[in-house]
């Protein structure tokens, strides 16, 4: 196989077609074991996106070694632990349940981003603690506002985070990092398989863990993107706000027209988030010191 | 106080036969007139260079006696230049060196061993990407002489090559070669 080639099947074997489909094992296995009665699907489906975001991160970036030493190994902990204690809230309806798993939430993420940042948050650099503030102000109230109105994560939510995870694979490569474009490329995958089951079957939505769990992860490598890439704080701010927006516009609509809105309103600063990462790799300013060697861009690898 | 004082003294004369004085040369490299270049092979088609411009650290060499040298080399990440300044952001981004995170290449040398005319083995530890590998360098002694200002300068030479994925580096296995060739090219200043 020529390394062409090799790069080609790489990119559909591994980062699209491995995680889609640990998502659909996971959940029809799941589903194929009768025990589970309706209650408890949407939980299992959260256990199903979660083992499909796993596999997006680790089919890209390699199996983690324990303690990380690049900081980016600490997102898949990060989401497996998100996705770990919050499905222990969509099982059974636990009393203060909204509040509990907003606190969850609230600490994973704290935890999450202080380890994926800790090396720049050690150097006092405002701009992650911004991100970070960006993070909890929107996962918090997803989690514990929505669960205590009694809402239910619906594909109008999904598609929202497979907008959001596009427009930042593309800012993320903008920005210099493909490796990080990749993952988030591929947890779009997972999410858009999960949005298209959830849309055509609704008893299928999964609970609250994937959408936390799916928020945390595009949220930490957001962040990881904006420490370690060239990821300006603009777009990582509007990426981290895009899913909120989305599902605030889409609340009082139902069906295929909540789920095309959702998608189309975070897709709108999801885009703007690609096009300031563009703006800032100075691609609109022309490639001055390509003139100097001759060469294109696609021809520096 | 008195016998406080006895003890500490008799501390230090110990510490100082214990650990006596290096006989030989100090010298600290000249990161003017010092060159670290990297080869990597594309689509395993042909390999092209680029350097590292900032390059610091110091070599205690004893000619007499090599195997008391030691060499410490400090690479700064964010000096990677291989003429394309989109491509040297590409390398020092996560994908390759995360110079934000690990903003140094380093070396720190564990034996010193004299292979000929000239010439030596220096193995120790090289840290890339916070990972640390233990690597030989053949290095050799390329000349050595007072500049026009007095200062007395040697140089040193030494090629090897490392597996990137050792150290974390596995981005575009396909497109670039896991085996990287390492060409240092130190000058240094006697203190």
């Amino acid at each position: 196989m020529s390394p062409q080639t090799s790069l080609v099947v790489q990119i559909v074997v591994f980062t699209l077609g491995l995680p889609v489909g640990v998502f659909a094992g996971v959940a029809i296995g799941g589903l194929a074991v009768r025990r589970h009665g309706l209650d408890r699907r949407p939980a299992l489906l959260g256990l199903a996106v979660a083992a499909g975001l796993l596999t997006a991160l680790l089919g890209t970036g390699g199996l983690p070694p324990f303690p990380p030493v690049d900081t980016l190994h600490w997102i898949p902990f990060a989401t497996l632990a998100a996705a770990l204690l919050l499905v222990v809230f969509d099982l059974r309806p636990l009393r203060g349940a909204d509040a509990l798993s907003g606190a969850v939430a609230l600490a994973v993420a704290a935890m999450g981003g202080w380890l994926v940042l800790a090396p720049l948050i050690a150097a006092g650099e405002a701009s992650v603690m911004w991100s970070e503030a960006g993070t909890l102000l929107v996962l918090v109230p997803v989690l514990a506002f929505d669960r205590a109105s009694g809402r239910s994560p619906g594909p109008a939510d999904l598609a929202a985070l497979t907008c959001t995870a596009v427009g930042a694979s593309i800012a993320m490569v903008l920005a210099h990092s493909a490796l990080l474009g990749q993952m988030l490329g591929s947890v779009a995958a997972v999410l858009g398989a999960a949005t298209l089951l959830a849309w055509r079957r609704p008893a299928l939505a999964p609970g609250h863990a994937a959408t936390g769990a799916a928020y945390l992860t595009i949220a930490l490598l957001v962040q990881y993107g904006l420490g370690y890439a060239d990821l300006p704080l603009p777009s990582a701010l509007l990426v981290l706000v895009a899913p909120r927006l989305a599902a605030t516009a889409a609340r009082a609509l139902g069906g295929f027209r909540a789920l095309a809105l959702a998608g189309a309103v975070a897709a709108l600063p999801a885009a703007a988030a690609a096009y300031l990462a563009f703006a800032k790799a100075e691609f609109l300013d022309g490639p001055a010191d390509e003139s100097a060697t001759g060469a294109d861009y696609e021809s520096l690898y | 106080m008195k016998r406080s004082l006895r003890t500490a003294a008799g501390a230090l004369l110990a510490t100082l036969l214990a650990f006596p004085a290096f006989a030989g040369e100090t010298l600290k490299i000249d990161t003017g007139h010092t060159s670290v270049l990297f080869g990597i092979k594309h689509f395993n088609i042909a390999r092209f260079w680029g350097a590292f411009r900032d390059v610091s650290g110091t070599i205690d060499f004893d000619p007499a006696d090599p195997t008391k040298s030691k060499v410490n080399i400090e690479i700064k990440v964010d000096s990677v230049s291989t003429g394309i300044e989109k491509r040297d952001n590409h390398i020092k981004s996560p994908d390759f060196f995360n110079a934000k995170q690990f903003p140094t290449v380093t070396f720190a040398s564990k034996s010193v061993k004299k292979t000929g005319e000239n010439e030596y083995a220096v193995t120790g530890d090289l840290t890339i990407r916070g990972k640390s590998k233990e690597v030989t360098i053949p290095m050799k002694n390329t000349g050595n002489g007072q500049d026009p200002f007095g200062k007395f300068r040697r140089g040193f030479e030494g090629t090897f090559t490392i597996n990137r994925t050792d150290f974390g580096i596995d981005f575009m296995q396909d497109g670039l070669s896991k085996e990287v060739d390492l060409m240092l090219s130190l000058e240094a200043v006697k203190q």
